[in-house]
């Protein structure tokens, strides 16, 4: 094999070029890797097989999670769901990768003066006004990257951000442009409208009480008790296991020794500070002149004042400068990363932080006392630690007999009494259970569910198991089941008749706005038809798209009318009190655009033009890119 | 393999071998460090032409933020003839049109778009340059120009900034109808035109026209 090869070769002589040629091309691609990520480790998407490693996805999720946190002190609002946070860091990461290969692809550069001017001229960067090149280092090195690579980032990002601000301020609007947007806008229309009251409907609707007969008759189905089973059932419930776990003195001691760390208390440290306010997206100005501020503090507590006297004279946190500034025992992650991290690196009682910045503003920090960790003497973690213990060997017998539930109930799908006798649980019964509601077991939407499936219903077998939450479990059976039964007229008479009316309330309304339109569009005189309905006519005059008096429905119906030049077009439709109204546009006008109204749609319609662009040409990469994404086992693949 | 006897054999047989394929070993080597050697270069003289452009770029964009028309014209110049071949010249002929829309010069805007679109080499930025040409075409009593620079089918992510545009120019040529229709496609495309609200009332102004002209004046919701 290998001799036939080297004798093709030896035949021809480009063949070995060939070969050659082929050998130095990697040499040629080397350091391409340094580009291409680490590998092997498991990422979320990949987008043009560029990897987004999960371990970015959660860091990023774990730091809006705690961002959202201290913005809504702790109480964060179930709509941030994990999986909500997560979907959009997701998105933003696809997008910046997306950005970042765009701009890679487009070849555009960054210089190493623009770099160096960026991250010099980054705030976070500076002390005494200058850059910092310790500082510089020492941040780096707190996020745990190298200068390269943080310098990787800022390049990547300046030039996505080259990009998009190059489509962003290119945009444009042409006057012509403007000016129609303007003049549309500003059209005036001349309405009048005709109403109908509620009230007015009403008497003219009458239900006798052969009609509700009737009506109940023709709409049986309306009017019927639902179908509904009643459940026998088997439940498993955690915390009735956790009662019945014994734990001895013997596993208490064993526990404590074993336990290590779990037991002791978290490091404290006693802390004051000074803070001088200054928003996260203050001016240069304000940010600068704090920093004189806190700085100017720094230097006379060097120089001997007295830190609680400053703080109550100056600080900011007004509820901890009546105290002197002083914050009590902080343990780690209370407060904000970078006080956390100056207040943990402080380690002499009595000494005093260089000014340090956090989204409050600048703060002063001094260290009054620590206290190191410490085990807790048995005695008192005792209780905890019997309670730590019997819900974990309550946790383990819960599993244990789940999955003995679950055999049980499947191997014996015809009733549930082999079920109870392997677990020892008691079969327990309930009340009627409709699909929509019911009591106690009946309360679960789950339960309902299953309780309707075609394998407990039609069937009647077992279900599988079921979890009510995350502490109790069940298996149910259906032991009686009714079909809807017609409720007697009696019962339902006033529901009936009530239906009834509203029904031809609101036929009747139609109806007669209807027939209005009808009589408009022959020519009548909208005067004429209300005179003789016997209706309240409402001259509204000239009224604009924001108009407020007329109420929205009315000017939002009148505008969205496509009117004839000569004016005349008519709509019907319900005012927001429920009245039936039918109003007629009687004439269109524009009045002449001002030069401050064309200059104002011109300058929002740019701004407008501009993100809509931009938005379309990153939907357009999108479109256009493979984008993988690993949600949970599964894939789902956007092309 | 062949067993060689000895050693003086095998050094024989070696040379013998180098002595057949020794040119063709030596010129194959040259020849991948030549590939090698070439491909760096041209790499770096890329690099190096994108490095200038970038930099010539951003003051296209500061003087863009001075308000200062006439350097950024200078520099996107600058930037299509030295550079001509990067996508910063592509950008800045986006912004030179855009400075010459602001003072009023159509014509030279059409010119720097009409040259982005051509030469941008990048088919999203293309679509984006043929959009803002066709609206300008317009402006310059070019309609048709325009009308059929939108005749591209352009993808899904363009067809409501697209659509508006053919509607405000079949508005301009007087044909109401196709306009209306456009204005529609416009309202109903996955990514929406940059001001839903407007389209809706140019949808409705080019209605009441058609009504106008003998159709049925119909409600539009």
């Amino acid at each position: 094999m290998l001799q036939s090869f080297k004798d093709r070769i030896r035949g021809s002589r480009w063949l070995g070029y060939t070969i050659v040629g082929i050998i130095s091309v990697p040499f040629a691609l080397w350091g391409i890797q340094a580009y291409m990520g680490g590998g092997g480790q498991s990422e979320a998407a990949t987008v043009n097989g560029e990897e987004i490693p999960e371990r970015e996805v959660q860091r990023l999720v774990a730091q809006q999670r705690q961002s959202l946190n201290e913005r809504f002190d702790g109480n964060l609002p179930d709509a941030f769901s994990d999986g909500m946070l997560r979907e959009r860091v997701l998105e933003q990461l696809i997008s910046r990768e997306l950005l970042e290969q765009t701009a890679a692809d487009a070849n555009l550069q960054l210089g190493e003066q623009a770099l160096a001017e960026r991250i010099r001229g980054q705030s976070m960067f500076q002390r005494d006004g200058g850059f910092d090149r310790d500082l510089y280092r020492q941040i780096l090195g707190r996020s745990g990257l190298t200068p390269s690579q943080y310098e990787r980032r800022v390049r990547d990002s300046a030039r996505v951000e080259q990009l998009r601000q190059a489509i962003r301020s290119s945009a444009f609007v042409l006057e012509p442009e403007a000016r129609r947007l303007a003049r549309l806008s500003g059209q005036e229309r001349d309405v009048v409208s005709l109403r109908y009251s509620r009230d007015a409907a009403r008497e003219a609707v009458e239900v006798g009480d052969d009609a509700v007969e009737a009506y109940y008759e023709q709409n049986q189905d309306r009017f019927q008790t639902p179908e509904q089973v009643r459940l026998a059932w088997v439940e498993l419930d955690m915390d009735s296991l956790k009662e019945q776990v014994e734990v001895t003195e013997e596993d208490l001691r064993s526990e404590y020794e074993s336990a290590g760390q779990r037991y002791r208390e978290a490091a404290e440290r006693e802390a004051a500070h000074i803070l001088i306010e200054v928003p996260e997206d203050a001016d240069d100005a304000a940010e600068q002149q704090a920093l004189e501020e806190i700085r100017s503090l720094r230097e006379r507590l060097e120089q001997g004042e007295d830190f609680a006297g400053l703080a109550e004279e100056y600080s900011d946190d007004s509820g901890s400068a009546r105290q002197g500034g002083d914050l009590g025992f902080v343990k780690r992650g209370m407060m904000v990363e970078p006080f956390d991290e100056a207040l943990f690196s402080l380690s002499d009682e009595g000494s005093v932080s260089d000014p340090v910045r956090t989204t409050y503003g600048y703060h002063l920090i001094k260290l009054k006392g620590l206290r190191e960790r410490e085990q807790k003497p048995f005695e008192e973690v005792k209780d905890e630690i019997r309670d730590d213990l019997r819900t974990r060997r309550a946790e383990e017998r819960f599993y244990e007999r789940v999955e003995m539930l679950q055999n049980t109930a499947y191997e014996n799908p015809d009733s549930l009494e082999a079920v109870a006798d392997a677990t020892g649980l008691s079969i327990q019964r309930s009340e009627w259970i409709s699909r929509d509601t019911g009591e106690g077991i009946g309360s679960h939407e789950a339960v309902r569910e299953a309780a309707f499936s075609a394998t407990v219903l039609d069937e009647r077998r077992n279900s599988d198991v079921i979890e009510l939450d995350q502490r109790r479990i069940a298996v149910i059976r259906v032991r009686d089941h009714r079909q809807p039964r017609p409720k007697p007229l009696e019962d339902v008479r006033a529901e009936v008749r009530e239906r009834l009316e509203s029904e031809r309330l609101e036929r009747r309304m139609r109806e007669w706005s209807e027939s209005v339109v009808e009589r408009l569009n022959a020519g009548e005189d909208a005067e004429d038809i209300a005179a003789d309905e016997g209706v309240e006519r409402v001259e509204h005059g000239w009224i604009s798209r924001n108009s407020t008096e007329a109420g929205r429905n009315l000017v939002e119906t009148a505008f969205g009318l496509a009117s004839a030049e000569d004016g005349r077009a008519y709509a019907d439709l319900t005012l927001e009190d429920g009245t039936r109204a039918v109003l007629a546009v009687r004439d269109v006008r524009y009045p002449d655009v001002s030069e401050t109204a064309l200059t104002r749609t011109r300058e929002r319609r740019a701004r407008i033009q501009a993100e809509a662009e931009l938005r379309s040409w990153m939907e357009a990469l999108r479109a256009e890119a493979d984008i993988v994404r690993r949600d949970g086992g599964g894939q789902s693949r956007q092309r | 393999m062949v067993d060689y006897a000895t050693e003086e054999e095998q050094v024989e047989a070696l040379k013998r071998w180098w002595r057949e394929n020794g040119k063709s070993i030596i010129a194959g080597a040259a020849l991948g460090i030549l590939a090698l050697v070439g491909w760096r270069g041209w790499t770096w003289h890329e690099q190096t032409q994108a490095l200038e452009a970038s930099a010539l770029y951003d003051q296209v964009s500061a003087r863009m933020r001075d308000g200062d028309r006439d350097q950024v014209v200078a520099a996107a110049e600058q930037l299509r003839e030295d550079y001509g071949s990067t996508t910063y010249a592509a950008l800045g002929a986006l912004a030179a049109a855009r400075a010459a829309v602001d003072a009023g010069d159509t014509d030279a805007a059409a010119d720097w778009l009409r040259w982005a679109m051509e030469r941008s080499g990048d088919a999203e930025l293309e679509y984006l340059a043929r959009a803002r040409l066709a609206r300008v075409e317009a402006a310059n009593a070019r309609v048709d120009e325009g009308l059929a620079l939108l005749d591209v089918d352009p993808p899904a992510a363009w067809a409501g900034l697209y659509g508006e545009i053919r509607g405000d120019l079949l508005t301009e040529n007087g044909d109401p109808e196709a306009a209306a229709e456009a204005y529609r496609d416009a309202l109903d495309a996955e990514v929406p035109p940059p001001d839903p609200a407007a389209v809706q009332r140019k949808l409705n102004e080019v209605q009441a026209a058609e009504a106008d002209r003998g159709g049925d004046g119909e409600e539009a919701s």
